[in-house]
């Protein structure tokens, strides 16, 4: 009996560690401050559920909703210490994991979304090889979206900005820098700042995407909205090297296919909803300052031209604005 | 005078079958156009607060979900021949309201959504002129306020139901650009409950703005440091005999400030104590106890 029994329970234990890992999920800690509720959180939910599906179990995230890993340098830490492995990042983000990739946030860049759908694609490959170097793995770009003016007073050409009290986000090289070009001494502060500054006349102008400023509610104490883009806003979700390098390579591809697929469609939801929150802004009784013609958008691209040499070799190399003007057939000025 | 009185019944009243006859006289009067309003608008002011006051008193939760939702069409239909019957639209809001947070958001948001919506439009339609008034302010913040200021003690039971499902139905729509939009009315709202009685339903007003600053991130709103006072206010009203109080703080605050250990102390006293202990909460209470096990499962999912 026991002669037959000690070869079965060899094989047990044998099989235990694989019995035992396979009810175990490799879970992918990921955090965002987008709330419960919002389309981003409904959409990282459906994706968990279809990872996990695809993958028989064997993937899967554990989502912080709603900020609760804190914002973007919160989360950045608390990737760095291993606590979360994955994030999704914008311009506050890649100041500190990647600056180059900000000159996808050069203002009046882009001239459509066609434009930024083109650059991002082509460059795709390069910015990964980059972030990768950083210790991070480009898991697909998701956008923040087009970026427009709000103030007290319409903005039709750029030397209306002249006598505007202007915020910018506190530590943005490209805010402070399209600004100055603009002839207006910028005032910066804390974003969660703003509504108070706005309240009290502190500042009268704002920047922001329409959905997020009515979110921010600073909707309500602002008269007019800029059609023309101020600059579209990249971001994108990224992986710890540290955390994507021991994953098993069919799972790791499993997680990347799944997530872009996921990010285009949420890049059309979010392009729509963006139109929407126009269109409620509008109804709300903002004014919509249409695009200026002609003579008075080649001011504003100047302006581009300007902040774009500035900032060349502080935030990004030549080089790299070189290659997004070859892939957009436009010649620096 | 008396012998007349007398004198007319004896001669006008036929002497057999009496009882049958006024009874049949009763049923007619019920289910003949025209008279039907009088009898419902005489039963209107016992049978409907009766209704309302028991729904939450129901300490089985299964015969609750089971019930409520005939109850509510049953309403809905006394409605039809008294549209404008406050005390009818009120309940339908609280009924529509307590419905679907109790047991369809949980499981069906999208449902949840359209339940919601109900229960505030019957809210605002029991605030008639005034509650035309708060939709059509919008983003206007003053007449958002000059609205809110003709909100009186008899209108609060209105107001706290459609408000509580307007902003129930922002928290599951926080995609929708329009439900982002109405965020800042809906929250005049409850800031208008709170100023009125802030201990209303064992302090109900209290956790919906404790879990509004602490569901939200700082940077769209959030507050954790107000977030607590609130839910603190709210304990102390209902002496922690609420369990939504305790369920909502863990979920909200606790999560938001990562305190595992407050967290754990708050479902744990909702799990050992006793769901029946308050009456006419006992409903929520049931709801909450379970919900309290749910969440403890799942506390990995919530912290780092």
């Amino acid at each position: 009996m026991r002669k037959l029994l000690y070869p079965i329970s060899a094989a047990l234990l044998l099989f235990l560690p694989a019995l035992v890992w396979g009810d175990e999920p490799l879970i992918i800690k990921f955090a965002t401050v987008a709330p419960e509720g919002s389309t981003w959180m409904n959409h990282m939910k459906e994706l968990d559920k279809t990872i996990r599906e695809k993958s028989k179990g064997r993937l899967g995230f554990r989502i912080y909703a709603g900020g609760v890993a804190g914002d973007e340098l919160d989360t950045l830490r608390k990737i760095r210490i291993g606590q979360i492995q994955s994030a999704a990042f914008s311009g506050v983000g890649f100041g500190q994991i990647l600056p180059m990739v900000r000159v996808l946030d050069l203002p009046f860049l882009f001239r459509n979304d066609d434009e930024v759908d083109l650059v991002q694609k082509e460059m795709e490959s390069f910015f990964a090889q980059q972030f990768r170097d950083k210790g991070f793995e480009l898991i697909a770009w998701a956008e923040v979206g087009d970026v427009h003016l709000f103030s007290q007073y319409p903005i039709r050409k750029v030397a209306d900005l002249e006598r505007l009290k202007v915020w910018t986000w506190s530590g943005d090289p490209i805010a402070k820098e399209t600004f100055s070009a603009m002839g207006t001494n910028p005032i910066p502060l804390a974003i969660t700042d703003v509504t108070t500054a706005l309240n009290t006349g502190m500042i009268d102008t704002v920047y922001a995407p329409p959905l997020g400023a009515i979110a921010l509610q600073w909707n309500l104490y602002v008269k007019t909205m800029t059609s023309l883009p101020l600059a579209h806003s990249t971001g994108a979700v990224l992986v710890a090297r540290s955390f994507a390098d021991k994953m098993p390579p069919d799972l790791f591809r499993l997680l990347k296919d799944e997530f872009r697929r996921d990010m285009v469609e949420l890049t059309v939801e979010l392009r729509k909803q963006s139109q929407e929150a126009v269109a409620l802004l509008q109804k709300g009784g903002l004014q919509i300052v249409p695009v200026p013609d002609e003579a008075d958008l080649k001011a504003f691209y100047k302006v581009h031209d300007e902040v774009a040499r500035a900032l060349e070799g502080k935030v990004y190399p030549k080089e790299v604005l070189d290659r997004v003007y070859t892939i957009l057939k436009r010649k620096p000025q | 005078m008396a012998t007349d009185l007398h004198h007319w019944t004896c001669h006008d009243r036929p002497s057999i079958p009496r009882a049958p006859i006024l009874f049949s006289l009763a049923l007619i009067l019920v289910f003949f156009s025209g008279c039907t309003q009088v009898v419902i608008r005489t039963a209107a002011p016992s049978l409907i607060p009766n209704f309302t006051a028991s729904i939450f008193e129901e300490c089985d939760p299964e015969l609750a979900r089971n019930a409520i939702p005939s109850n509510l069409k049953l309403m809905e239909g006394l409605l039809k021949n008294d549209p404008q019957n406050k005390e009818i639209l009120v309940s339908l809001s609280m009924g529509f309201a307590g419905y679907s947070l109790l047991f369809v958001e949980p499981e069906d948001a999208q449902r949840a959504s359209q339940l919601y919506l109900r229960a505030r439009a019957y809210g605002l339609q029991a605030l008639g002129e005034k509650g035309k008034r708060l939709m059509d302010a919008g983003a206007s913040r003053d007449k958002l306020q000059a609205a809110l200021k003709t909100i009186s003690d008899s209108d609060y039971q209105a107001l706290f139901w459609a408000t509580l499902s307007w902003n129930a139905w922002i928290g599951v729509n926080l995609d929708q650009p329009k439900a982002l939009s109405e965020m800042p009315a809906a929250e005049a709202c409850l800031k208008r409950l709170l100023e009125i009685d802030p201990d209303y339903l064992h302090g109900l007003p209290q956790v919906l703005m404790g879990v509004n600053l602490s569901a939200r991130p700082p940077l769209l709103g959030g507050n954790p440091r107000e977030a607590l006072s609130h839910f603190e206010a709210a304990q102390q009203s209902s002496g922690g005999k609420f369990f939504l109080t305790q369920v909502f703080f863990a979920r909200y605050y606790a999560v938001r400030v990562q305190d595992k250990d407050l967290f754990d102390r708050l479902l744990e006293g909702v799990i050992r104590g006793d769901p029946t202990e308050v009456k006419d909460v006992c409903l929520i209470n049931q709801v909450m106890q379970q919900r309290a096990k749910d969440l403890k499962r799942q506390k990995d999912d919530f912290f780092f």
